[in-house]
């Protein structure tokens, strides 16, 4: 009895396994479905014309900017007589639609069933390790990705062409330049290989749903175009962003700004606003208010993912709720949850940040657009260019909605910027915008951006000339508040006059010329212009090579050319012929750039002319540490809203300086100017002491950690920590031109409010910088450690914290809402047609 | 032979269980969530299906004294991790503004928080004023709050005798603390 007892409880035991596991199975299909519902707006991916009918015209449609479509293989027999002749299979492919098919084998590689214009090759992967492949730089590479070792390939191993059919290696098919798609090699392909008759399909499929999660709500895009009498070639389009209001504030060197931007619900239900949006990438956003009505609450800077769960549970929930987010060093994301019809809800973003000083003006930049970027394929944690409504299209993990060139946005910005220069002011020049400038004694000024020119579609760019050559080397010191016996300073580093009189001897200069889709049009002729400034500056004995890049990289001849007349006549030629067009393979235009060997009688100038839209910022910063060696490197951001995150990274990193070329800019002077600062030797090897009389003080925690070299009208901003008393100056040695200098910069004590707050917010940023740069070329968990800690302790937004707000006294009825992305213009001068992705 | 029925019955109820919550909609543990790709520094605390956003006003009662300025020191406890998501200001007046919080305090749930009035004495308030409210998400609403009042001063800086307390708010309905006999509010 008691054995049958025992008996009955495993059975039950093993039934109730049994049901909780069919529970289970139900719930997450009662999960899926309710996420497929929420997903019903997103649009499936485009399924193209059938290959067997007009393939050719299909690759028309595909963009340049990412694979267009997401393609599989599959596998079929054969027809007898295989060739053009060979018929479709009867039965479509499961999921899919045929699009191209192949044979292929060892020795032959693939063959074109369809004579479509399609080629399929094995390439290694991209995301291996770079120890696989050959480091080596070539100068063409139409598949964009080095050989792979081949000697580490066990003999059984099957070979496409020179590639081994390992796990990881993709197949790529494209049409006659452009890459379609890649797609992992599937475990049959060997089998494919050896068998005469197997045929390879590439098939058409919609994209994967994503994964099932609760808490990731429905989306869809919600608009309503509005009638347009005057304007009836352009609709209208309803955004949830209404209006962006910038108040900033100079002081000195250092600035102080307060973003607010208007959400509004136009809508007729509850929407969920989300908004990627661009700020200065040495901008240190410390502090965040959300208003409701006349209701303000501060965020809470949290660690990211903990702060993304407290906003996913209070969206849920029906509470308001905002949240920021970086994805890059200059892109943020803004949502707002449980905006009821008719409402508005006002996020308040301040930050501050130093200004750059170049020859002769302090330069106040605030972005207005995040460029469309373009992604290599195999790239999921990019920056995605989309067409209004196309959300999920790319996908990358960041995505940014455009709107097309017959829509607009209501959307609109309102700028001022006071001025206290600290200095006499000869002129104030806005370079993009129209502006009204208020002059306010002799060192101010108060500039408001002119409501005719309030479309955010390019950089805000002041620049304050300061009269005469009166600049010198500031340092601002301010006490700890925590620890008054440790402070910051933030030093501004104007090299010495002495520079000037140094002439330079013979360079290398190499120009690296960005020849893809997104610099179509002005972007590309202005930079021609430069370089053709910059040819026209070479001296006899200089050496020099001209490097273009889109799908990949090319150069005027094998080595560095003597800088003799028919070289740069040559060289005038190659540049005339150059157009843009393809992706922005930027690795390729690095390796080209710093690959070839170091000539050790000329130290290397590498002038990098792009817009720096793209959205492997990482790879390339990783590729330019480490093919660097002597070489200095120049970023150059051309077009009216360039990607200064990554200019200014790869300057740093690269031991020069940026320089931006604006529509309004002369391209021959910004040449110039560079040619200027590179005709002298540069001050190197720059330390920091405290004064001779501080024997009580020291600096410590000087950033950035290798300072960088100062070049003639160029200042730089150290910063840096004090111990003990504040100095009252600090000593600046380096090396120019073989001798030791020195100079003393005299320490001023911070008096103003935006002073006091500012420096240490911008030593904690310039520390998040530095420790994000060390992150790209090493792999140290500390570093990640170290930087959440850093911008907890100092309020900072980073790539691992975020700021949270939750009004927690209200409830809004019903669900959270439709999800609505805020669509942008493209930046100014900039072709939606080839940087942007539709479906 | 009664051990093994031990077992099995054992064995039942733990089956049982996740059964039971799958059917009723219930739990005794938070459910997990997907994990994040920034997970790697800082374990996050899985979120509760229960999770309450409550609110808490704070006030300051100068009497007759005007107030002009104050700081206090705010945290609350439950029985799992309440955390703060936002600091809100106070009533329409001197301290209408959302005020600073110390960055060091919030990251262990404590909210240190003060403001400041330049406005003349007769412009300054006096009685019971709300300075500000906390929101926080708790795994209750009734969550145990601590509050002290570190200082108050008048218009000439001098500190003034006043009180601090803390009422919950939960979505327009408020609870006054006289409703809560759990002793936990604090003056000084």
């Amino acid at each position: 009895m008691k054995t049958r007892q025992i008996v009955i409880l495993c059975s039950l035991a093993l039934l109730a396994c049994g049901a909780t596991w069919f529970a289970a199975c139900a719930g997450n299909a009662r999960s899926s479905q309710r996420v497929a519902i929420g997903l019903g707006g997103m649009a499936n991916a485009p399924v193209p014309a059938s290959p067997s009918t007009t393939p050719s015209n299909s690759t028309t449609t595909y963009n340049d900017y990412s694979r267009s479509y997401d393609l599989d293989l599959g596998k079929g027999l054969a027809a007898a007589g295989q060739g053009a002749a060979s018929t479709p299979p009867s039965s479509k492919p499961e999921g899919g639609v045929l699009w191209s098919k192949f044979g292929i084998d060892q020795e032959k590689g693939s063959t074109d069933y369809n004579n479509d214009g399609l080629t399929l090759d094995l390439e290694p992967n991209l995301n291996q390790p770079s120890a696989a492949f050959d480091p080596a730089p070539r100068p063409v590479n139409p598949t964009n990705t080095p050989a792979p070792t081949t000697t580490t390939t066990p003999p059984s191993v099957p070979m496409l062409g020179d590639i081994p059919l390992l796990t990881g290696n993709r197949f790529v098919a494209r049409d006659s330049r452009r890459v379609i798609s890649t797609t992992p090699a599937p475990s049959w392909a060997k089998d494919a290989l050896s068998a005469a008759n197997t045929e390879v399909w590439i098939i058409t499929k919609p994209p994967a749903p994503p994964a099932p999660d609760d808490d990731t709500p429905g989306t869809g895009t919600l608009y309503t175009t509005l009638p347009v009498e005057l304007d009836p070639q352009q609709k209208q389009v309803a955004v949830p962003l209404e209006h962006t209001d910038v108040k900033a504030s100079i002081v000195g060197h250092l600035s102080g700004v307060e973003v607010t931007q208007t959400f509004h619900n136009p809508y007729s239900s509850k929407i969920e606003a989300v908004y990627a949006f661009p700020l200065p990438e040495n901008a240190a956003v410390s502090e965040f208010v959300m208003t409701i009505g006349d209701r303000h609450i501060r965020g809470i800077i949290r660690d990211r993912a903990e702060a993304e769960q407290i906003y996913t549970e209070a969206r849920n929930q029906g509470y308001v709720a905002s949240l920021l987010t970086q994805e890059r060093a200059n892109i943020f994301t803004q949502k707002v949850a449980n905006i009821e019809p008719g409402k508005s809800i006002d996020v308040a973003v301040t930050y501050f940040g130093p200004l750059t000083y170049s020859d002769g003006a302090f330069e106040f930049v605030f972005p207005m657009v995040v460029g469309p970027r373009f992604n290599p394929p195999g790239t999921s944690d990019g920056v995605g260019a989309v067409g209004r409504g196309n959300a999920g299209a790319s996908g990358q993990s960041t995505e940014v909605q455009y709107l097309r060139p017959n829509e607009r946005s209501g959307h609109d910005i309102s700028l001022t910027v006071d001025i206290d220069a600290g200095l006499p002011i000869a002129r104030v020049e806005s370079v993009n915008h129209a502006v009204e400038t208020r002059l306010q004694g002799v060192t101010g000024a108060h500039v408001t951006l002119s409501r005719n020119d309030s479309v955010p579609n390019k950089d805000f760019v002041l620049r304050v000339h300061v009269a005469g050559d009166r600049l010198q080397s500031a340092l601002l010191t301010q006490a700890d508040e925590r620890d008054p016996t440790t402070g910051y300073f933030n030093l501004l580093l104007v090299p010495p006059a002495s520079l000037k009189s140094v002439p330079r001897g013979p360079v290398e200069m190499v120009f690296v010329l960005d020849c893809s889709g997104s610099m179509n049009g002005r972007p590309i002729e202005q930079a021609k212009e430069a370089i053709e400034r910059g040819l026209a500056r070479m001296q006899p004995g200089d050496t020099f090579q001209l490097i273009n890049f889109s799908n990949n990289a090319s150069q005027l001849g094998a080595r560095t050319l003597d800088a003799s007349p028919q070289n740069i006549r040559a060289a005038r030629e190659y540049l005339a012929r150059l157009q843009s067009e393809g992706g922005t393979y930027m690795v390729e235009g690095i390796k080209a750039a710093l690959g070839f060997p170091s000539d050790d009688l000329r130290p290397r100038y590498v002038a990098f002319l792009t817009d720096g839209f793209i959205g492997n910022e990482d790879d390339v910063l990783r590729n330019l540490y480490a093919g660097l060696g002597a070489s200095r490197v120049f970023s150059f951001g051309v077009g009216s809203g360039p990607n200064r995150a990554l200019m200014d990274s790869m300057a740093r990193m690269g031991r020069g300086a940026a320089a931006y070329l604006s529509f309004n800019d002369s391209s021959g002077e910004v040449m110039d100017q560079y040619f200027d600062r590179i005709s002298h030797p540069a001050m190197t090897h720059v330390t920091i002491q405290t004064g001779t009389s501080e024997g009580e003080s020291s600096v410590c925690d000087v950033f950035p950690c290798r300072i960088p070299d100062v070049f003639v009208g160029r200042p730089v901003v150290v910063v840096g920590r004090y111990k003990g008393s504040a100095p009252t100056s600090l000593t600046v040695k380096g090396r120019c031109g073989g001798q030791e200098v020195s100079m003393i910069a005299q320490a001023v004590r911070a008096e103003t409010a935006l002073a006091r707050k500012a420096i240490p917010k911008v030593w904690a940023r310039a520390k998040l910088t530095e420790l994000a740069e060390a992150a790209v070329v090493s792999d140290r968990p500390v570093l990640a450690a170290e930087t959440r800690q850093t911008a907890l302790d100092y309020s900072l937004m980073s790539a691992f914290t975020a700021f949270v707000a939750v009004d927690s006294s209200q409830r809004t009825a019903g669900t959270f809402g439709t999800t609505v992305n805020v669509p942008v213009p493209v930046p100014e001068g900039t072709r939606y047609g080839t940087t942007v992705q539709e479906k | 032979m009664r051990f093994l029925g031990l077992v099995a019955a054992i064995a039942l109820m733990l089956a049982l269980a996740p059964l039971r919550r799958e059917l009723c909609g219930t739990s005794s543990r938070p459910h997990a969530q997907v994990g994040t790709r920034y997970a790697t520094t800082t374990r996050v605390q899985p979120a509760s299906m229960r999770a309450r956003f409550v609110a808490v006003d704070i006030f300051i009662d100068s009497g007759q004294s005007p107030l002009a300025a104050y700081q206090v020191d705010f945290s609350a406890t439950d029985d799992g991790p309440v955390k703060v998501v936002g600091v809100e200001g106070g009533d329409v007046g001197p301290f209408h503004a959302a005020p600073y919080y110390d960055e060091r305090a919030i990251q262990s749930e404590r909210v240190i928080i003060g403001a400041l009035s330049t406005l003349p004495p007769d412009q300054l308030p006096r009685g019971s004023v709300r300075v500000a409210r906390i929101h926080l998400m708790s795994s209750s609403a009734t969550p145990t709050c601590t509050l002290t009042l570190t200082t108050a001063a008048g218009a000439d800086a001098e500190r003034i005798a006043a009180t601090a307390l803390w009422t919950l708010v939960q979505e327009d309905t408020i609870m006054r603390d006289s409703a809560h006999d759990n002793g936990t509010i604090e003056r000084k």
